[in-house]
């Protein structure tokens, strides 16, 4: 019972087993770590791929605009607005109405409703000049409402799906902080007290006095000065 | 006995509270989106027809005032150049072409004031569903978008372009017309009475 070997055997045995359990510990530390890495890494690009469909819906919005809004777009449109103007006057009835002759004039000589009808033509010209311009200018107005209007929507559009893009960020950023789980080390009590009984039987083994007698060579007398 | 204890319970706890964060999001997302589309479906209304339609009642308002001032104006004019003997004359056939020219200016410049006022309500519709996009996206609420923008809408579609009278636009194309020839005769019957430098009158002072 007192055999200092068995001692040492106990000793080195419980030992040997905290060693195991401590080795055990660190290694579902790192497990549990390395798993919340790679759920965190998983979820980040989860969230890259959502982010790159935004940025693809964003992307698509701003290309759109900057053809529509194009130097060569901007005179079409320009022109299709000067003419949608000119062909809404000529809709309204009365206007450029060259051969209008006044009450009484039915009656004039030839010569003179000439005349009246060659100076209507040539004020009639003139005035389809200033229309022409008055057109234009209207035209410049009307697209650039247009094109107001059309980046409004596009940046109403990239503003939306902007909103959309941090929305899923922050959940995002909430995903990729998940913590590793929580681990404690098992329950060595035993085993300290195996080390323990291991340690005093090996002391009692080789002559220790107290409580398991020790060696016959190392008793003690009690009488040592 | 020795094996360490995993307690995973903070982190279920977080995984669950971030998938509920997912589903919440993703439900927030798809609300703006169908309500963003809500919007669009309620301002469809506001098409091309809807501001040619708005443009041409404008127009509508105005040019028959302007054909009332127009036929007012003729009138005037062939009274005054009959009165003065000139109604078949190349100063007529100026007058008439000048009259018909201030019609076709003033119904341009009425259908650009109207173009003007399409405008402005074309960038009104813009600015409204702009802001209740904003308003969607800040509250994430779909339903309440929809509503307002059905109100709103409401609104635009009942909105009156201003309108004013039409000034006296053709005045002064008559005027004149008369003054010359009565200027003429005066000075004729002046210079058959007073005669004029190196030609005596036929008048005769009597003492």
């Amino acid at each position: 019972m007192c055999s200092p070997v068995a001692g040492l055997l106990l000793s080195a045995g419980s030992g040997l087993a905290r060693g195991v359990s401590n080795q055990r510990y660190v290694d579902e530390v790192n497990r549990q770590n390395r798993m919340a890495y790679e759920m965190s890494q998983e979820a980040r690009e989860e969230e890259r791929v959502r982010q790159r469909q935004f940025e693809a819906e964003q992307q698509a919005v701003v290309d759109t605009t900057t053809e529509d809004m194009s130097r060569e777009n901007f005179d079409t449109q320009r022109e299709e607005a000067a003419e949608d103007f000119v062909a809404a006057l000529g809709q309204r009835p009365g206007v450029l109405n060259e051969s209008s002759l006044l009450a009484g004039q039915e009656d004039a000589s030839g010569a003179v409703q000439e005349r009246i009808a060659a100076t209507a033509a040539a004020e009639a010209a003139e005035t389809r000049e200033r229309i022409r311009a008055l057109a234009d200018l209207t035209g410049f107005g009307t697209t650039g409402t247009g094109r107001g209007m059309a980046f409004g929507g596009a940046a109403d559009q990239i503003g939306t799906v902007g909103g959309l893009r941090r929305g899923s960020l922050s959940v995002g950023r909430q995903e990729q902080q998940i913590p590793a789980a929580t681990v404690t080390p098992g329950n060595t009590t035993f085993l300290d007290i195996l080390s323990g009984i291991g340690g005093l039987t090996a002391q009692g083994g080789f002559g220790a006095p107290g409580l398991f007698g020790g060696s016959p060579g190392t008793r003690m007398t009690g009488n040592l000065y | 006995m020795c094996r360490p204890k995993v307690d995973t319970s903070v982190q279920d706890q977080m995984r669950a509270d971030s998938e509920r964060a997912r589903q919440e999001e993703e439900a927030r997302q798809e609300r703006i989106r169908t309500g963003t589309e809500q919007i669009d479906n309620t301002f469809s209304g506001f098409n091309g027809g809807f501001f040619d339609n708005y443009r041409s009642t404008i127009m509508d308002f105005y040019q028959p005032q302007l054909d009332q001032r127009f036929e007012s104006a003729q009138d005037d004019l062939t009274f005054a150049l009959a009165r003065a003997g000139t109604l078949n004359s190349s100063a007529a056939a100026d007058r008439q072409a000048e009259l018909t020219s201030a019609y076709d200016a003033s119904v341009a410049d009425l259908l650009a004031d109207a173009e003007g006022q399409t405008n402005q309500l074309r960038q009104r519709v813009s600015g409204e569903k702009s802001n209740l996009i904003s308003l969607l996206n800040a509250t994430g609420d779909a339903d309440r978008a929809s509503n307002d923008a059905l109100a709103r809408s409401q609104i635009l579609f009942e909105a009156q372009p201003d309108y004013n009278i039409l000034p006296d636009i053709f005045g002064g194309i008559a005027s004149g017309i008369g003054g010359f020839v009565q200027n003429r005769n005066n000075q004729q019957i002046l210079d058959t009475y007073f005669g004029t430098p190196g030609n005596p009158g036929n008048s005769r002072i009597v003492r």
